[in-house]
């Protein structure tokens, strides 16, 4: 029971950690944020393992984590609700090329990062080029560049 | 552009947002103050100091984690030849593993309702002090007795975290 109590817990933990840290925590990542990630990985598998290094925990475990994946999914799927409170709402965050500085600002992002995404996703050279900028709900950012006739 | 947005909703969500920082800030304060574990807070005396017994351990604890210790202060011989003999209440010693205890006791008697330690002692002069090292197997409060045969005992608790 102690397995499933434990993996329950930490997952239930991260969830709430990463929803107060928001979206764009960890998602792009750099160097030092993937260091981070790991650390934080192995500091959740010695609190779901605890001492026990056995198969059957093992199975325990996992099979916990995945189960509650799971059943988050169905829940999610059937409402709308929770969906929301689980993984957040996407934001538009440029649009018609105009930054929207107060959203942008509530979400941490700068135009630089926009810019980033803009290039990278679609070669794009400056922000009148695009005509939505979306921080999805996973926390990336996607560009929708204005059609070739609208801008030049 | 088909897309679900709803500012107030996410207005909302970002006042949790804040609110959780706020949380995780005072966390943390509470981390370093000693309120999970050994610090500021966290450390604790039963007894009186210049008692012949006399305790410092922890108020808050963690399970199975070896961050917990009980250090008894022992001033006053209980049998001949600077034998001292001081017991655990054996509630308190079922709920935790004891790692080490420094300096190793000379015997320890299995009682029913108690672990009597015995050390040498032979100039109390300055109070003998025992520690033990403690891996809590039980979450939630812990309450212990203490105490030197024949003399005073003396009553404490501790908060183990999950």
């Amino acid at each position: 029971m102690e397995s499933v109590v434990r993996a329950a817990a930490i997952y239930f933990f991260l969830l709430l950690i990463f929803r107060i840290a928001g979206k764009r925590s960890l998602s792009e990542m750099s160097n030092f944020e993937f260091v981070l990630l790991l650390i934080v990985g192995e500091a959740t598998q010695q609190a779901v393992l605890g001492k026990d290094y056995s198969v059957t925990n093992a199975y325990l475990v996992i099979t916990t984590l995945v189960g509650l994946n799971v059943g988050l999914s169905l829940l999610k799927q059937r409402s709308q609700r929770v969906k929301r409170l689980l993984d957040g709402m996407p934001l538009i965050i440029v649009e018609n090329g105009r930054p929207l500085k107060d959203l942008m600002d509530k979400v941490r992002i700068a135009e630089d990062d926009v810019m980033t995404a803009a290039r990278e996703l679609q070669g794009l050279e400056r922000m009148d080029q695009i005509k939505y900028a979306v921080l999805e709900s996973s926390g990336g950012i996607t560009i929708i560049p204005k059609n070739s006739q609208g801008t030049a | 552009m088909d897309i679900e947005q709803d500012l107030d909703y996410q207005g909302r969500a970002w006042k949790r947002q804040r609110v959780g920082w706020a949380i995780m800030g005072l966390v943390l304060i509470g981390a370093l103050l000693g309120l999970f574990g050994p610090g500021l807070l966290g450390n604790s005396i039963a007894g009186n100091k210049g008692d012949p017994l006399w305790l410092e351990y922890n108020r808050f604890g963690r399970l199975q984690a070896e961050t917990t210790t009980l250090r008894l202060y022992l001033s006053q011989p209980t049998g001949p030849g600077g034998q001292v003999r001081f017991w655990l209440s054996r509630d308190y010693v079922k709920n935790v593993r004891i790692m080490q205890v420094t300096p190793q006791p000379d015997s320890v008697e299995v009682e029913p309702d108690r672990f009597t330690y015995v050390i040498l002692a032979p100039d109390l002069s300055r109070p003998a002090s025992v520690t033990f090292y403690l891996e809590p197997e039980r979450f939630g409060w812990l309450r212990g007795l203490a105490g030197l045969e024949g003399g005073q005992s003396i009553a404490f608790s501790q908060f183990i975290y999950p």
